[in-house]
């Protein structure tokens, strides 16, 4: 049986994103947009085989900042609550002395004009 | 500063509440004229920044709001208040309870259950070192450079290199924080170095000033007298910490070279 290619056309849209236009040998089309990780699809295409086209696609970053970090937070949950705070006394709340205010005085000069 | 390079004396495992310093995974944002993206799935990667459209105006004409969009980033980021501050309602509620007559338990799970009280928590975004510029790097990992504070690379925390970018500080729901998104706190001596950094970034610049003369003569400066003098002449006295004083008197006038032991040709 003969093997019938998929054509493959991209083009850049925005600074990191990727347009790629996927033509099926059966005539069909496939567009999917990707910027970062973001991806949107066109298609009418069934949703595995266009998961599939999605996963042929190269990714725009590769592991992002702090990737072993990312490691190895991964599938931890973002809910849940911290220890609760130990009580200590109220601070008080006083108005700030000509003294106090004093002490943030110095002004800048010549600043940048509005 | 030699500290700022050993990761042991910078950082500190993370416990109980929220702590100033705290390296938390946290969104900040800084809002732009223009438009951007619509709003789109979450990043699933550390650093993922994104310009995201909230709304656009019609006419270009107040009172209608000009079109905005938010830069939001996803990534590291420092937790600014101070302690106090982070529980400050939270302790001021505590104490009315137990005042009621609650117990001291029975006040905290109390408090603790208000998602009213000290709502908000501002962070600062942790930046690689490639977003500052070149000439601003190395003051940057010495802690030199107002508006900034270095984070030092840790291999136990796995984190890299970079600096909190305090120009450029979040209001976060503290409901949106959970304890898995907190990866690292700052020791104690590392957060009183943070606390200058905020306090020279936000409301004191030039006690660098004040600390570098401090630094040259030896002595920490308590108090500068300035005594009335004719017009281009001035005379300040520097009081120390040993009750030492200190005068300086200058004038607008160039001053004498200095007289050379050495014979020129």
């Amino acid at each position: 049986m003969m093997k019938r290619s998929i054509e493959l056309r991209k083009r850049k849209a925005g600074k990191n994103g990727v347009v790629a236009t996927l033509g099926m040998p059966e005539g069909q089309i496939v567009t999917v947009a990707r910027v970062d990780e973001r991806t949107e699809l066109v298609s009418l295409e069934p949703e595995d085989r266009v998961r599939e086209m999605v996963a042929s696609l190269k990714r725009s970053r590769q592991g992002g900042r702090h990737a072993l970090l990312a490691e190895r937070l991964s599938g931890q949950l973002r809910e849940g609550p911290f220890p609760p705070a130990q009580v200590s006394s109220p601070e008080a709340d006083v108005a700030t002395t000509p003294v106090e205010a004093e002490l943030f005085g110095s002004r800048a000069e010549n600043r940048r004009r509005f | 500063m030699a500290w700022f390079d050993d990761e042991a004396d910078y950082y500190e495992a993370a416990a109980g509440p929220l702590r100033q310093g705290d390296l938390v995974l946290a969104p900040t944002i800084s809002i732009e004229p223009g438009g951007g993206e619509s709003a789109g799935v979450a990043p699933a990667e550390l650093g993922a920044e994104r310009l995201v459209v909230l709304w656009s105006a019609i006419t270009s004409t107040l009172p209608e709001a000009p079109s905005i969009a938010a830069r939001i980033r996803w990534d590291l980021a420092m937790v600014l208040p101070h302690d106090c501050a982070l529980e400050k309602e939270f302790n001021e509620r505590a104490a009315q309870l137990i005042a009621a007559g609650a117990s001291e338990d029975g006040a905290i799970a109390e408090a603790s259950a208000d998602s009213r009280l000290d709502r908000h928590i501002a962070v600062a975004p942790i930046r690689g070192y490639e977003d500052a510029h070149l000439e601003r790097r190395q003051g940057i990992r010495n802690g030199q450079r107002l508006g900034t504070f270095p984070v030092v690379a840790s291999a136990r925390y796995l984190i890299e290199p970079g600096w909190v970018d305090l120009d450029a500080p979040t209001t976060v729901a503290r409901s949106l924080f959970a304890p898995a998104m907190r990866v690292a706190a700052l020791s104690s001596q590392a957060v009183n170095y943070l606390r200058a950094a905020l306090a020279k970034h936000w409301a004191h610049r030039d006690l660098s000033r004040a600390e570098e003369l401090s630094r040259t003569i030896g002595r920490t400066i308590v108090a500068v007298h300035a005594a009335p003098m004719p017009k281009d002449r001035l005379r300040a006295d520097l009081v120390l910490d040993d009750a030492a004083t200190i005068t300086l008197e200058g004038s607008r006038k160039p001053a004498a070279p200095a007289r050379s032991t050495r014979r020129t040709v």
